[in-house]
């Protein structure tokens, strides 16, 4: 199960379609990019209040980010998870430091003692970090921390809390001495733009390490994050002339994408593997729980059904002892009793042979159901597989209709099974719109009907006659059983379950049941 | 006085061994396939013991006890059922049978059931 459904968001593969939807959104990026460019000189209204705004959005997104990868990290302990966790935790402390920092925000020349170059720095050594800890986080050798978690996640912390503020300290303490990045508050200064190309060539390195490893499913958003920031700097060193220029704000909107998507991408898709995760252990405990039901009912049948024949045999066998105990022994006797005891065992050996068979459900005591409700349970079952198929469901079921006496998990299974089918079927169908139609009504006086029917490419009419056999399926991943068992548990009901399809439009599969007697 | 005892099965190859034991140790016997046909047999005979299976279609053991109490008639009965089960025992036992053997039955525990 694990393999199949992949434990880690950092481990599961990128399937070819997430792949092209990257390859779409970073071509995206790019087009807003390069259509702003043209107005990105454009001065706008002085809007100090923006920056605190914007980066309250990064700061609490990346701290988020930061923890959800940290934890992703103390299960799976992969090196690169603890390198890109403390990337973004590095992002956080940054982006705060920079917007207490910034001119105008708080204060008019920034809090926490900044100089004219502060923000500046803070902004270029932001934008370097993250790419290349992105860098390092895709060449990392992937074997797992073999340390204590605890121990690692807190000094990593720490040490990048104390990175950040080592350098808060520095740039405040050597503003006049740092490369002017600022010539006056609003405008850059040549240095920023070399400095600025660095950070985008580290960007674009880091993103196209990332898009040639294809990679995991973490790895595709990252991606995406990149180009971000990849088209964000493009922007601030070669079109924002200043701040407060539409490139300028252009800039801002970009950071708020590039920090955001990784979170969404963990939040939907850890949403997404919880939901395949138990929709699979549901569907492992119903299937556990149907084959301790037919074993416990094959044995009970398997019981009842030698005992006759072991009496037989035990008292057959003690006839032909007192016949040859007799003085003289009765010879003819004990050849009767012998043969008697030789067709019982025959017997015996024909009703397990019948009883394996059929996983007889020797007495079948069952209860009231209402196959309205069976249908409703199953659907509220399979929402997600049909949301996911793209399948519409379009119920008609017969109000008041009579109930049937069985055995409940054994009908759902059919229900399930036969609506399992029914979706699989469709993911085929792309021509026209995938419905699921389920159908209940009288069948004369004494019977009820559900039809199950899909849009599917249908079964060939040749072979229908065949797909109930065991181990006869039409799917590439099926065992074949699915169908031999649906139709066992429905004769055993009294019913019958029959399959019509023209091979083209759809298959329709219909279970027919005694109404209860009362 | 020989014992006659009676035996009610509807499986053929149990009716045929409970008597074919029965007839080796000595006892006279006659098999009925069905409680019915055991109770139509009465007006002629009336055996010592009756030794009846207790899931039969149409009269089972249970009824075919009852209807002999009905009809006021005492006979020894030795119930064998196909399993153990607490609430057949009392119900067996209620009605007055002697004794409740689970199949397979072997030989000293019906020949101690009988005697």
């Amino acid at each position: 199960v694990d393999k199949e459904l992949g434990l880690w968001l950092a481990t599961v593969p990128a399937t070819p379609q997430q792949r092209r939807r990257t390859f779409a959104l970073i071509a995206a990026l790019f087009v807003a990019s390069c259509a702003t460019a043209p107005f990105a000189k454009i001065r706008l209204w002085e809007s100090p209040g923006f920056i605190p705004t914007v980066q309250a959005i990064i700061f609490v997104t990346a701290l988020i980010t930061a923890a959800l990868l940290l934890t992703q990290f103390s299960l799976a302990r992969s090196r690169a998870l603890l390198v890109l966790a403390n990337a973004y935790l590095f992002t956080a402390v940054i982006v705060s430091v920079h917007t207490l920092t910034f001119p105008g925000a708080f204060a008019p020349g920034g809090l926490l003692g900044a100089g004219l170059q502060t923000t500046g720095w803070l902004y270029v050594i932001w934008h370097f970090a993250f790419p290349a800890a992105v860098i390092v986080y895709a060449l990392v050798d992937r074997t797992p921390v073999r340390a204590s978690t605890r121990s690692v996640v807190g000094g990593s912390v720490a040490a990048v809390i104390a990175l950040a503020v080592g350098i808060l300290w520095f740039l405040t303490a050597a503003d006049d001495i740092v490369p002017a990045v600022f010539v006056d508050r609003r405008t850059y200064s040549p240095t920023a733009l070399y400095l600025g190309a660095v950070d985008t060539l580290v960007g674009a390195a880091a993103l196209g390490l990332l898009l040639r490893r294809g990679g995991s499913v973490l790895d595709q958003w990252l991606a995406i994050s990149l180009a971000a920031t990849t088209v964000e700097l493009a922007m601030s060193s070669f079109f924002s002339a200043a701040r407060f220029d539409v490139g300028w704000f252009a800039i801002r909107i970009f950071s708020v994408v590039s920090s955001t998507v990784v979170l969404l991408a963990l939040l939907t898709e850890t949403t997404r593997l919880y939901a395949k995760h138990s929709i699979a252990l549901r569907a492992l405990h119903r299937e556990r729980a149907n084959k301790l039901l037919s074993a416990q009912a094959a044995t009970a049948a398997i019981a009842h059904e030698i005992r006759q024949p072991l009496t037989a045999i035990s008292l057959n066998g003690s006839a032909g002892l007192v016949y040859l105990q007799r003085d003289p022994a009765d010879l003819g006797e004990v050849r009767e009793s012998f043969e008697t005891i030789v067709e019982d065992c025959r017997r015996m050996s024909g009703v397990i042979e019948g009883v394996c068979s059929l996983f007889r459900i020797g007495d079948l005591a069952g209860q009231p159901i209402d196959m309205n409700e069976i249908i409703a349970e199953v659907i509220g079952m399979q929402q997600y597989q049909l949301a996911r198929a793209k399948a519409e469901t379009h119920r008609e079921l017969m109000a008041g209709l009579p109930l049937v006496r069985g055995h409940r998990a054994q009908l759902q299974e059919v229900v399930a099974n036969l609506v399992n089918n029914a979706i699989e079927a469709m993911e085929a169908t792309s021509d026209r719109d995938r419905v699921l139609r389920l159908k209940t009504q009288l069948r004369g006086r004494d019977a009820i009907a559900v039809e199950i029917q899909d849009t599917g490419p249908g079964i060939d009419p040749k072979r229908l006659g065949e797909i109930f056999d065991a181990f006869v399926t039409t799917k590439p991943q099926g065992t074949g059983l699915g169908l031999a068992i649906c139709r066992m548990i429905i004769d055993h009901h009294g019913g019958e379950l029959t399959a019509s399809s023209d091979g083209k439009s759809g298959a329709q599969f219909e279970v027919v049941l005694p109404v209860m007697r009362t | 006085m020989s014992r006659y005892l009676a035996v009610v099965d509807d499986d053929t190859s149990t009716r045929e061994a409970v008597a074919g034991l029965l007839h080796g140790c000595g006892f006279a016997s006659r098999a009925f396939a069905s409680a019915s046909d055991f109770l139509a047999s009465l007006t002629s005979r009336m055996p010592d013991c009756l030794i009846t299976d207790l899931e039969m279609p149409d009269m089972s053991g249970l009824d075919l006890q009852r209807e002999l109490l009905r009809r006021g008639l005492r006979i020894r009965t030795v119930v064998i059922a196909g399993h153990d089960s607490d609430s057949y025992r009392k119900q067996c036992r209620d009605l007055g049978a002697a004794a409740f053997l689970v199949k397979p039955v072997g030989r000293d525990a019906l020949i101690a059931a009988i005697s």
